[in-house]
């Protein structure tokens, strides 16, 4: 993930980097990178979503330390909200049939990997897999096209 | 002392979560970054994206089996249509727990 954002974060000075790697997260970097391609979107905007999303969880955490009793497990559908979010994200990404594809291809072989073996490794191979099948393919379709022109 | 030795666990824990953040962002915006490096990095939130989803919808259990047809996976069909139609990161949030919540009122535990 750290990698997908450098490619936006070329002017940042070294002090900066190393404080914005803190708040690097799954939620944050997606976030992040949908605003990036946008346009308009500073460094430390990014540093502010990172920091201020870690604030909150830091946050809720103490919150939950003190309140969570009075909230029965479970209720609400508060089980849903991450998956939602993370299906809401995975949307903003899908902007053409490379990255469909790519899609499609890694969850399926996350779904095989973490059959086969236990721990969250799954998530790291399956998507660098992932990537790397979308993009020979994407290449080869540019090789094609440009053959037949 | 038990404490220090729990205060030294956390900071190890945590530099070592902390250095792969740091690391690629380091070094990688030092250097000019190769056109096909790109391109291969645009696919990758795509990919972490779908990899999670997808075992958090159709893998259940510990140890994880394959379970495809779940109210999980059943409530992501109509949201993932939401999130197409919306684009709303809020919305589809709200959404989803509502109907989650709907769906195992009605069904119960499972499908």
């Amino acid at each position: 993930m750290s990698s997908s954002l450098a490619v936006h974060l070329h002017r940042a000075s070294r002090r900066f980097l190393s404080l914005f790697a803190y708040g690097v997260t799954d939620e944050s970097f997606a976030a992040n990178m949908v605003k990036f391609r946008e346009g308009g979107w500073q460094p430390y905007h990014a540093l502010a979503v990172n920091h201020i999303a870690n604030l909150a969880w830091i946050a809720s955490i103490i919150l939950r330390g003190y309140g969570g009793k009075f909230i029965r497990a479970g209720s609400f559908g508060i089980d849903y909200a991450l998956s939602a979010m993370f299906l809401c994200l995975l949307v903003f990404q899908l902007r053409g049939r490379v990255y469909v594809l790519t899609a499609i291809i890694s969850g399926a072989l996350a779904v095989v990997i973490t059959l086969l073996i236990p721990g969250n490794a799954f998530v790291i191979i399956a998507s660098l897999l992932g990537a790397t099948i979308g993009f020979v393919i994407k290449r080869h379709a540019q090789n094609g096209r440009r053959s037949h022109a | 002392m038990l404490k220090t030795e729990y205060i030294l666990l956390i900071l190890g824990m945590g530099l070592v979560t902390y250095i792969p953040r740091w690391f690629p962002l380091f070094f990688l915006t030092q250097r000019k970054i190769p056109q096909w490096f790109v391109e291969w990095l645009d696919l990758i939130p795509a990919a972490i994206l779908s990899a999670l989803i997808f075992s958090d919808l159709f893998v259940t259990g510990d140890p994880h089996r394959l379970e495809i047809l779940q109210l999980k996976s059943m409530v992501a069909i109509p949201i993932f249509l939401f999130a197409l139609r919306t684009k709303s990161l809020g919305g589809t949030v709200i959404m989803g727990m509502v109907l989650f919540w709907l769906a195992g009122r009605f069904f119960g535990g499972g499908i």
